[in-house]
């Protein structure tokens, strides 16, 4: 068995340059696997990473029905109490609540429907990066008027109301109780998050004045977390219980437009990954092919010496192996090291940044993944190997007596 | 042979039938005057000018209560509502002028105006629309009647908008009580031909001189308003009174009182 092993490399150095160009063309294979996997995976996570951070979390508490229909009453009783439950988790990192209203905004004779939302400020800069896109201004700090109530609004929605910094906004509502909610509230802050529909129409409070407005006591709509990863989601919901009639609800349940997606795309990326080994597997079979009719002479005095046919197929299936683990060895390795280069400094495709569930990707990170950069690669080995099991079998099945009389 | 029974049916049928036609057509000709009812529909509680002070329950599954409110018209074209209870939301005002509709908050001393695409929300979480106080449309003149067959004792005609009209509804189906001659009820499709909402009128009662049904109810029937109800009754209605045209003004409107 070693000597086989042996053999079949001292073989494959026998015709180097054939050897190395077989190198070559493996490793470039496996390159390219490794890094178009690499760029789709990077870009799946990056979506993942917009869909949850900037505002949607990547779980959420809600009351049973308020998902499928969002109403003022469908609401969380004891918000400080489910978000404590949840920071009690060590994967999770922070969670914050919220409080969500539609309702007219007014300036002067301008008026416009937007959403109106209640937050905990320091919190929800923890929770989502749309929290720190504050443009101008503060995220819901003083006011100039110390009556006032402060807001921070889309930089759309300012440019709809025609208000700046400083501006009075009249608010107006239905609260919990079925009374008009109508309250002036003072700009502190413009948020510019990247998102028109969002920038265009969303405005934020504090959540103790939204529950004041709104008549919800301590009540509140959505708890809203932020944890390590947006993988680890389910492993977290199966460990934090959390009392009917609230649910908790990971990212892919709230988005399922953003996972279906993701997955969809990941079954065509699928195609590529198998064009990709079969040629590599191909060239395999190939070069050992033509190694093994070049030797036919050498097979049939090997045969004449009565060297049993199972060393004959072992040799030249370790030929197989060093090939395929070499050459797919150096393109992963390659592969791999500009993955985690690019990881750090991203891609920019800002020239003509592609739309994705409402969210515009200008910079992929190519990501290393189990899937891409170990599994894939092995399966590439194991067929290769595979591959080398015909010519090894024909070489075996030579007679020696017509392989003798070829040359 | 054996056809013959079934000739003699078809003939009597033919004979009868439009026999049977005629005789309902007299009935209709005898007691009801389509354009003389719609008129009245139009001019139920309007006149050259009136005030009256109603009250208004909006009852949904969330939360039940009353609003007390005055309201004041000077033709079709001015409306000016003011809520006198609870006390939260006393002074909240809504001045409707032509087309064009104000809500003035006397919490934050604002006017706010509804823009065109709020018309057809809820007015102060009611279930009747900013749309439904504002609408100038007249029933005589904005659609096409048909009379349907009605129970004893009412008389029925489905109004369907012509093209020209601003109507949000494919088709109202009004039903008129027979003796009084005043609406009984009403049923509204949108324009995928759903019937999407209730009015019932009852409590007819001599105000200010005329009868009019002092109690309207209305019931949407849409899945996500189920169990929603609002349900209005005139208190107190003077008809022609003295209303000066500055009642109307955005100064008056901020005045809140």
């Amino acid at each position: 068995m070693w000597n086989t092993m042996l053999m079949g490399l001292r073989n494959l150095s026998r015709q180097l340059g054939r050897t190395i160009l077989t190198l070559c063309a493996l490793g470039t294979g496996a390159f390219l696997l490794v890094f178009v996997v690499a760029m789709n995976e990077g870009t799946y996570a990056d979506m993942t990473e917009m869909a949850t951070s900037t505002w949607n979390g990547q779980m959420q508490v809600l009351h049973a029905d308020y998902h499928d229909s969002p109403s003022m009453f469908e609401a969380v009783e004891k918000p400080d109490d489910i978000m404590a439950k949840l920071e009690a988790d060590p994967e999770v990192l922070a969670a914050t609540a919220r409080i969500e209203a539609a309702g007219l905004f007014s300036v002067e004779n301008r008026t416009t429907g937007g959403a109106l939302t209640g937050v905990i400020p320091e919190r929800e800069k923890k929770v989502s990066t749309l929290a720190n896109t504050v443009k101008e201004g503060t995220f819901l700090g003083k006011t100039k008027d110390p009556e006032a109530w402060p807001i921070v609004i889309g930089d759309g929605l300012a440019r709809r109301l025609e208000v700046g910094i400083g501006g009075e906004v009249v608010y107006m509502g239905q609260a919990a109780d079925g009374s008009t909610a109508a309250e002036l509230f003072e700009v502190v802050g413009l948020i510019d998050s990247g998102i028109d529909e969002m920038d265009a129409s969303m405005a934020l409070i504090r959540l103790e004045h939204a529950q004041e407005l709104f008549v919800l006591g301590t009540r509140a709509h959505r708890v809203v977390a932020r944890t390590e990863s947006a993988y680890t989601v389910d492993r977290i919901k199966k460990r934090v219980d959390i009392p009917a009639p609230l649910v908790l609800s990971t990212w892919e349940e709230l988005m399922p437009e953003v996972a279906t997606g993701i997955e969809e795309d990941r079954k065509g990326g699928g195609i590529i990954v198998f064009v990709i080994m079969l040629m590599v597997m191909l060239g395999t079979v190939n070069t050992l092919m033509m190694s093994v009719f070049e030797r036919t002479k050498e097979f049939g005095v090997m045969k004449a010496l009565g060297t049993p046919r199972w060393q004959i197929i072992s040799m030249i299936v370790w030929e197989g192996v060093w090939l395929a683990v070499l050459g797919v060895g150096l393109g992963v390795a390659l592969g791999a090291v500009l993955t985690l280069y690019l990881n750090g400094i991203g891609i920019q495709i800002s020239d003509q940044p592609f739309e994705f569930g409402g969210m515009s990707i200008s910079t992929i990170h190519p990501a290393n993944t189990i899937l891409g950069t170990v599994i894939y690669p092995s399966i590439l080995i194991i067929a290769s190997i595979l591959g080398a099991i015909w010519p090894a079998w024909r070489a075996s099945n030579l007679d020696p007596v017509a392989a003798l009389r070829e040359l | 042979m054996r056809y013959a029974k079934l000739i003699t049916v078809a003939l009597l049928a033919a004979i009868a039938m439009p026999m049977a036609a005629m005789a309902q057509e007299k009935t209709i000709e005898k007691k009801v005057d389509i354009k003389e009812l719609s008129k009245k529909l139009d001019e139920l509680y309007r006149s050259e000018s009136s005030k009256a002070v109603m009250t208004m329950q909006i009852v949904t599954p969330n939360y039940e209560r009353t609003l007390k409110m005055e309201m004041t018209t000077k033709g079709e074209e001015n409306t000016l509502i003011r809520i006198l209870s609870p006390r939260k939301e006393k002074g909240i005002s809504t001045l409707k002028r032509g087309n064009e509709m104000w809500n003035y908050l006397p919490k934050v001393k604002k006017v706010v105006r509804v823009p065109p695409s709020m018309m057809m929300s809820s007015w102060m979480g009611s279930d009747v629309t900013n749309d439904d106080l504002v609408r100038d449309s007249s029933w005589e003149d904005d659609y096409t009647v048909k009379q349907v067959p009605a129970e004893a004792g009412e008389f029925c005609f489905d109004y369907t908008p012509k093209e020209s009209a601003a109507v949000t509804w494919s088709r109202v189906h009004t039903c008129f009580d027979a003796k009084l001659e005043l609406p009984k009820r009403q049923e509204f499709y949108d324009e995928k031909g759903r019937k999407v909402r209730q009015m019932k009128f009852d409590r007819y009662r001599k105000v200010d001189g005329r009868v009019i049904p002092t109690r309207i109810s209305v019931i949407p029937l849409s899945e996500d308003k189920k169990g929603n109800k609002t349900v209005m009754t005139y208190e107190a209605m003077s008809f022609d009174v003295e209303v000066p045209d500055e009642t109307f003004s955005m100064a008056n409107l901020r005045r809140g009182k």
